[in-house]
């Protein structure tokens, strides 16, 4: 199994931007390939991240991508959400030109938040399956994402075009950026709690 | 505004306040099934648990804050710990909204007005960095085996949160530092103790290590004694030995009889050994905050709803619950959970805390390290260092948070002393920052049925907030854990 294999790193991965521009849709199609169908989907209920594992030259790479949990709606996302990510998936609805304005307001709190400087942010522009009542342009985004020098693509979690290339690009992006994940010094010997016993620490136990 | 839009909305549960104990209740109670709207009038999360930016935390004392509950802050600028502070903020003044610095703000409080060039100086250079701090209203730690470890672990959240390990618990004792020994080869390895405390260290050690039938006979043999006297007479500790084990151990803050004490020793010993050799975690970026955020987000996962910064103007009650309001909108819940600071009505119950959190221009014990201490004089107080290793203060500095039971006029010498001993001239105050907490009375809420939490009291770990919302869920919602 995959336990069996080594991982490289493992990458953190968000996904940010309005309600209802297809940010679940997205995570369920790059890690399921899966779609589920308007009336079967409502505001993210029960999902927090998922897990997938992912090839870049022989070396495994463990992906978690996280969902807002609805979080976004009010714009109540915890601080504690953005900590320690090396990739944003920004994403608004080329069919409405809101969600492509509000993408400002999401920047300017993963400014705020994200403890990395160099962490790799995408733009992406979901729904280009519903071309007829596109809003905002090709252009228009990829001229926003080049003023704000992140990756850009569009994509349509309905029929899938992009939505692979989009995480890939951005998971490429991030193993050439190893100041990103190789193990810096705030993270050095910090402790997370499971019931595992940790590994290399001796038993130090006063039994 | 926000809550326009749930405008007639119908939630089995309104939780008021993102502090631990809410979130922990909000998480639960969602986990469960039902529907819950969480709420914080402030922009930020974490109530009484919050970490701040240097900036937040100026803007927290200036205007944000509860003055019931915290009626009087004090803010020393870069003058030592023993002068006059720079200002004093114990009187709520209105918020000009064209004047929103934080630092000018300040200024109005300024007891000597003639240093306020220096100050706000040496202010402005800290802010630079403003966003490198996470400063805590009430730093906690968590026991290994704690409560609260073991509640993460249940709800599959421990992966939300970054803890380190406090390497050192210390006690001062007699003006000197001492480390205490945490285990057995810490006792054999200590070139402090005689052999003689070595081999009444170990039978300490290993009684309150026993299997869980043989403690229970312990506890039922001590139960009508007092504490420090079974550790006189029963484990023959005295001097430094003794006030380790009752006051950097068990933490005991006055009487406390011998079955208590034996838990409390116990659980710190059973905690060594479970994530490294220390006893103690502490969370990265101001851990109760981030804690209370983790529960946050479970809840919002199992579908709960989130508003911040937003006022709630009164609740009253209906005949199947109650009518939540806000400028805009109302909603319906069957229940109400709440910090007490959102009913107007409440007042002072008279339970006091009073804290301080001074900011070093070095990491005086150690840079990638942190310390628990504890300082036994007329009250226990409490201590906790913190550095860049945990994300607290800027590489280079450290923070020291002490804590005691008791208004401020009477315990500020005491606070002041503690640190003193603690920074022994290996470095100067940059920030020194003196707070007084108020509980607040229930009374006015209870008679409502409103369920009402509790403030971080001054034990050092967050496992009371654990048990109170443990009560609360097994008492009003039957969720037992």
């Amino acid at each position: 199994m995959e336990a069996a294999q080594e991982i490289t790193s493992t990458f953190k991965i968000l996904m940010v931007g309005d309600s209802n521009v297809g940010k679940s849709s997205i995570l369920l199609r790059f890690t399921d390939d899966q779609f589920l169908p308007p009336e079967e989907t409502s505001a993210t209920i029960g999902v927090d991240f998922k897990v997938k594992m992912y090839d870049v030259d022989g070396k495994k790479y463990k992906l978690t991508i996280w969902d807002t949990a609805g979080q976004e709606r009010f714009r109540t996302l915890t601080s504690s959400y953005y900590r320690g990510a090396q990739g944003v998936i920004l994403v608004y609805d080329v069919s409405s030109r809101e969600t492509f304005e509000h993408l400002s307001n999401w920047m300017e709190e993963l400014n705020t938040y994200c403890s990395n400087n160099d962490v790799v942010k995408m733009v992406v522009g979901n729904k280009i399956d519903k071309e007829a009542e596109r809003q905002v342009t090709r252009k228009e985004g990829a001229e926003y994402a080049r003023k704000h020098q992140t990756l850009f693509l569009e994509c349509s979690a309905k029929t899938k075009i992009g939505v692979q290339q989009a995480v890939e690009e951005l998971v490429n992006k991030i193993v050439d950026t190893p100041s990103l994940w190789r193990k810096s010094s705030p993270n050095k010997g910090t402790v997370t709690v499971n019931d595992s016993v940790p590994s290399g620490l001796g038993s130090g136990c006063a039994c | 505004m926000a809550s326009a839009e749930l405008d007639g909305e119908k939630f089995d549960v309104v939780v008021l306040g993102t502090g631990l104990e809410e979130s922990i209740l909000a998480s639960s109670i969602a986990e469960a099934g039902q529907t819950v709207l969480h709420i914080d009038k402030n922009p930020y999360y974490g109530g009484p648990n919050a970490s701040f930016s240097l900036y937040q935390l100026f803007e927290w004392a200036t205007s944000r804050r509860d003055f019931r509950q915290t009626p009087l802050v004090e803010i020393l600028v870069n003058t030592g710990l023993s002068d006059t502070p720079t200002f004093v903020i114990d009187t709520e003044q209105p918020v000009k909204s064209e004047d929103n610095d934080a630092v000018q703000q300040l200024a109005q409080y300024a007891t000597n007005p003639e240093l306020l060039p220096q100050a706000n100086r040496e202010l402005q250079n800290m802010l630079q960095s403003s966003r490198e701090y996470a400063i805590e209203l009430a730093p906690k730690v968590a026991l290994c085996r704690g409560q609260l470890v073991e509640l993460l672990i249940d709800c599959g959240i421990g992966e939300y949160v970054q803890f380190k390990g406090i390497e050192n618990n210390m006690l001062l004792h007699n003006g000197k530092l001492e480390r205490v020994p945490e285990s057995k080869e810490d006792v054999f390895a200590s070139t402090s103790l005689s052999l003689i405390e070595k081999r009444k260290l170990m039978k300490l050690l290993t009684t309150m290590h026993a299997s869980t039938e043989q403690f229970a006979d312990l506890i039922e043999e001590c139960k009508n004694e007092d504490f420090e006297q079974l550790l006189r007479s029963k484990f023959k500790l005295d001097g430094m030995l003794l006030d380790a084990v009752l006051y950097a151990v068990a933490r005991v803050n006055g009487k406390v009889d011998a079955p208590e004490g034996c838990e409390r020793v116990r659980k710190y010993v059973m905690s060594i050994g479970r994530y490294g050799r220390m006893a103690y975690l502490c969370g990265m970026y101001g851990g109760g905050s981030e804690i209370a955020q983790a529960f946050c987000r479970l809840c919002a996962v199992s579908g709960g709803t989130y508003i911040l910064n937003q006022q709630v103007t009164d609740i009253t009650c209906e005949s199947d619950g109650y009518a939540i309001r806000f400028d805009d909108a109302t909603v319906k819940a069957r229940r109400v959970i709440m910090n007490p600071i959102y009913d107007l009505e409440a007042r002072t119950n008279g339970t006091v805390v009073s804290r301080a959190i001074c900011i070093l221009d070095q990491p005086v014990l150690g840079e990638d390290t942190s310390a628990m201490l504890s300082y036994q004089s007329h009250s226990l107080v409490s201590l906790l260092y913190m550095t860049h290793a945990t994300m607290a203060v800027p590489s280079g500095q450290s923070v020291i948070y002490a804590w005691t039971t008791g208004s401020l006029v009477d315990t500020k010498p005491l606070l002041i002393e503690a640190l003193t001993r603690t920074i022994v001239n290996k470095g100067n105050p940059l920030l020194t920052v003196f707070i007084e907490v108020h509980e607040l009375d229930t009374e006015h809420a209870d008679s409502k049925g409103i369920i009402t939490t509790c403030l971080p009291d001054p034990t050092i770990d967050m496992d009371s907030a654990v048990s109170s919302a443990y009560q609360k869920l097994a008492h009003h919602f039957s969720i037992k854990q």
